[in-house]
C-alpha cells in the first residue's frame, strides 16, 4: 500500500515547503506546497474601533501595504455606509496605480527577472537587484528607475509608501496639489515610456526565445476571478466576474462573494483552498479539475472583456491573437503582468489629467453603526478581499480576509505537481527539478503568508521527496 | 548608476536625503519581533534627533526602503538596523555589529523580521558605499499567531538601545 507521508505542519521560516509523494513505480504521486498563513490577525482586530484597521493591516505586510489600506478603506465605508466623495476616489485609484507599477517593476525585473531575462540557469547569488544594477544592462537601470517613481509617486500622494494611512473610512485625507500633479505628470509620463518600452523588449528579446517553454511548462486548466467594471479591466473597483474554465463567465457584486466563493479545508495546512461554489465541489485532480480559478495578472486578462486605455489594450488583442482566451499556460503570468504595467500608467496619466483631484472636497463625515462592509480591489497579487461587520459603537465583530495568493493556493498546489511529474520519472531527477518547482511557483508572485518575502527577491524553496515507504528520498533547498 | 542624476532632487525621500538612517525592523503584530519599531517610537518621544538623522518604523517594509536607498542618487552615510534575531542568547540580549556579523542562519531564515540577509546587506554596503550598523535584541518570544506587544524582559532593553543610538551612531 502506498504511504502518504504528511510533514508537520510548522511556521515554515519564509520558505516555501514543498513535500513530493512518490508512488511505487517512483512516480509523482502527489506533490504539496505548504506556504504560511498569518494566523490570528481576524481574532486580533475583534473589539477594536473599526476607523482603526486601514492603518493597521499595513502591519500585514510590507510587500503590497497599499492593496490592504485601501480594500480595508473601502470594507470600512462600506461598514459606515457612505459613498465617498469622487475626487477621493480617483486619488484612491491614482495612489494604487503608482503602487500596481511598483510591485509589477519589481516582480517581473528582479524577482522574476532571472528566469527570463537573464535566463533559468543565471546564477543565483547574482539574482537581485543590486546584483542587475552592477551588470547594468541599460534595460535593467530604466527598470529600477521606473520601480523607484512607482514608489515616489505613491509617496508624493501618501505622505509615505511603507505605513500609509492617507486613504481613511468616508475618502482620502487631501486633495493633490497643482505643484504635486505637475511632478506626478512626468514621473506617470515616464512611467508609461518605460512600460511600453519593456513589453516591446520582452515580446521581441524575451518571449520568443522561452515561448516552447512557455507552452509546455506544466500546463494547468483552471477558471479565473478578477474585477470589471463595465467589462473593462479594473485594478480599484468594480464588479467581480468569475470564469469557468470553458471561457463562460458571471459577474458579481463584491458583496455576494460568498454566494460564489467556497473555501475548502485541507488537513495538512492551515491556508484554506477557495474554489468557485458553483461548480459544487473541490477537486484538484490535475486531468478533471473541479471548482478551481486563479487569481492574479492572468485572469485580470482573461476575464475582462478589454482593457479601457488605448495601448493596454492593444496588447490584450495581440495577446488573445496569440493565446485565446482564457489563455491557460501559467507562465504567460509574466506576459500579463506587463500588460497591466502598460496598463497602470496609462490610467495614472489619465487620472492626473482630471482636475477632479484637486478638488478640496475629498472626505465624508462618518458615523458608527452596526452593519457589514465589504471591500475588493485587485491587488498586484490577486483579488483582495476585505470582510467586516461592527456593533452599534462602531466597535470590530467579525472580520475576513481573503488574499490574493490564497485564491492561488490550489493552483500553485496543482502547478507544482505538474511540474513534479513532469521532472521526476522512475524515481529520477536532478537540479532542473528545483528551477522547475520554483519557477511555477515564482509564475504566481506569490506573498509568503503576506509577510514573508526575503530582501533579495528570493523565494526560499525547500523540496522533500519521500518514497512510497515514507522514507525520505532526499531534501533539496534552493 | 548615473542613470538616476536626472531624477528631481525634490522627489528624493527624506531617508535617502539625510546623513544618518535608522531603521526599526519588524512586525508590531508578533510579540518581540516589534522590537524596531519600539525603539524607533522611544526614539522620537523622548529625545529630540539631531538634524541630519532621520529615524523610520520601517516595520515589514524594509527591503522596498533598502531598494530606495541603494537606488537614490544622493544616500546616508551611514544606515543603522534594528531588529530582533534569535542567535540563542537571553531573551533581552543586545548584540552590536557590523553586516559581517548576521548568523549566517539568517541569509534564509527571513521569517517575520524581514530582516535582511546578510548577503544583501553587504552588497549595500559595498556597491553604495555607506556604512552599516547592527543592533539586535535576541527574542523572548514571537508567538505563531498575531499577538502585540513585548516580552517585558525585551521591552527593558529598549531604553538602553536608544541610549546607544543617541550617543554612539551619529
Amino acid at each position: 500500500m502506498k504511504q502518504i507521508v504528511i510533514q508537520p505542519v510548522t511556521r515554515i521560516e519564509g520558505h516555501a515547503k514543498v513535500t513530493i509523494q512518490l508512488d511505487d513505480q517512483g512516480n509523482v504521486e502527489d506533490a504539496r506546497v505548504n506556504v504560511v498563513e498569518l494566523r490570528g490577525f481576524e481574532k486580533f482586530c475583534i473589539g477594536r474601533p473599526v476607523e482603526e484597521l486601514p492603518r493597521i493591516v499595513c502591519r500585514i505586510c510590507g510587500v503590497c501595504p497599499w492593496a490592504h489600506h485601501l480594500a480595508s478603506s473601502k470594507a470600512c465605508d462600506g461598514v459606515f455606509g457612505v459613498e465617498i466623495p469622487s475626487a477621493a476616489k480617483k486619488l484612491r485609484e491614482l495612489a494604487y496605480m503608482g503602487h500596481f507599477i511598483h510591485s509589477h517593476v519589481l516582480h517581473f525585473f528582479v524577482l522574476s527577472g532571472p528566469d527570463f531575462v537573464m535566463g533559468p540557469d543565471a546564477d543565483y547569488s547574482i539574482r537581485n537587484v543590486v546584483g542587475i544594477v552592477q551588470r547594468a544592462p541599460d534595460m535593467a537601470k530604466r527598470a529600477i528607475r521606473a520601480r523607484f517613481l512607482g514608489q515616489m509617486m505613491t509617496q508624493i500622494l501618501g505622505g509615505k509608501a511603507i505605513h500609509p494611512d492617507v486613504s481613511v473610512p468616508g475618502g482620502w485625507s487631501k486633495p493633490a496639489t497643482e505643484d504635486e500633479v505637475k511632478r506626478l505628470k512626468d514621473m506617470a509620463r515616464e512611467c508609461l515610456d518605460f512600460a511600453s518600452f519593456a513589453i516591446d523588449f520582452a515580446k521581441k528579446e524575451i518571449f520568443p526565445k522561452y515561448l516552447d517553454m512557455v507552452k509546455s511548462f506544466a500546463p494547468i486548466t483552471t477558471g479565473y476571478l478578477g474585477t470589471v467594471r463595465d467589462g473593462a479591466m479594473n485594478l480599484y473597483d468594480g464588479n467581480l466576474r468569475m470564469m469557468t474554465p470553458d471561457g463562460k463567465y458571471e459577474d458579481f457584486a463584491v458583496e455576494n462573494y460568498l454566494d460564489y466563493i467556497s473555501e475548502h479545508i485541507e488537513p495538512w495546512t492551515y491556508l484554506k483552498f477557495p474554489y468557485y461554489k458553483k461548480a459544487g465541489q473541490f477537486s484538484m485532480d490535475l486531468t478533471n479539475p473541479v471548482g478551481i480559478y486563479r487569481t492574479n495578472a492572468l485572469a485580470r486578462i482573461n476575464v475582462c472583456d478589454r482593457i479601457a486605455t488605448p495601448l493596454a489594450n492593444k496588447e490584450l488583442e495581440e495577446f488573445r491573437a496569440s493565446f485565446g482566451r482564457p489563455a491557460h499556460l501559467t507562465l504567460l503570468y509574466h506576459w500579463a503582468r506587463l500588460i497591466e504595467l502598460v496598463y497602470a500608467a496609462e490610467r495614472a496619466t489619465e487620472l492626473l489629467n482630471d482636475a477632479e483631484i484637486m478638488e478640496p472636497n475629498t472626505r465624508k463625515a462618518v458615523t458608527p453603526r452596526a452593519a457589514r462592509g465589504i471591500g475588493v480591489v485587485e491587488a498586484p497579487r490577486g483579488t483582495l478581499i476585505h470582510d467586516y461587520e461592527t456593533d452599534e459603537k462602531g466597535m470590530v465583530k467579525d472580520v475576513n480576509i481573503i488574499v490574493g495568493t490564497t485564491h492561488n493556493n490550489a493552483a500553485i498546489n496543482m502547478s507544482v505537481k505538474k511540474a513534479a511529474q513532469d521532472n521526476i520519472k522512475g524515481g529520477k531527477y536532478d537540479q532542473a527539478l528545483l528551477n522547475t518547482v520554483e519557477m511555477a511557483i515564482r509564475a504566481y508572485d506569490p506573498c509568503l503568508s503576506c509577510a514573508t518575502h526575503s530582501l533579495d527577491g528570493r523565494i526560499p524553496v525547500k523540496i522533500d521527496i519521500f518514497y512510497c515507504t515514507g522514507q525520505q528520498a532526499e531534501t533539496v533547498m534552493s | 548608476m548615473g542613470t538616476f542624476s536626472t531624477l528631481q532632487d525634490d522627489c528624493v525621500p527624506e531617508c535617502c536625503k539625510c546623513r544618518v538612517l535608522v531603521l526599526g525592523c519588524g512586525n508590531t503584530l508578533f510579540g518581540d519581533d516589534g522590537f524596531g519599531p519600539a525603539v524607533v517610537e522611544h526614539l522620537q518621544r523622548y529625545y529630540a534627533v539631531p538634524e541630519g538623522v532621520c529615524v523610520l518604523d520601517a516595520g515589514t517594509g524594509v527591503r522596498d526602503l533598502l531598494y530606495t536607498v541603494a537606488l537614490s542618487p544622493v544616500k546616508p552615510q551611514r544606515i543603522v538596523v534594528i531588529d530582533a534575531v534569535d542567535r540563542g542568547t537571553k531573551p533581552g540580549e543586545v548584540f552590536v555589529g557590523s553586516t559581517e556579523d548576521v548568523p549566517a542562519t539568517k541569509e534564509s531564515n527571513f521569517s517575520l523580521h524581514q530582516l535582511p540577509t546578510s548577503s544583501l546587506l553587504k552588497e549595500i554596503r559595498d556597491c553604495c558605499e555607506l556604512e552599516i550598523l547592527l543592533i539586535t535584541v535576541q527574542p523572548g518570544f514571537i508567538p505563531e499567531a498575531v499577538g502585540p506587544g513585548l516580552s517585558s524582559t525585551v521591552a527593558a532593553a529598549v531604553p538602553g538601545v536608544c541610549q546607544h543610538v543617541i550617543e554612539s551612531c551619529f
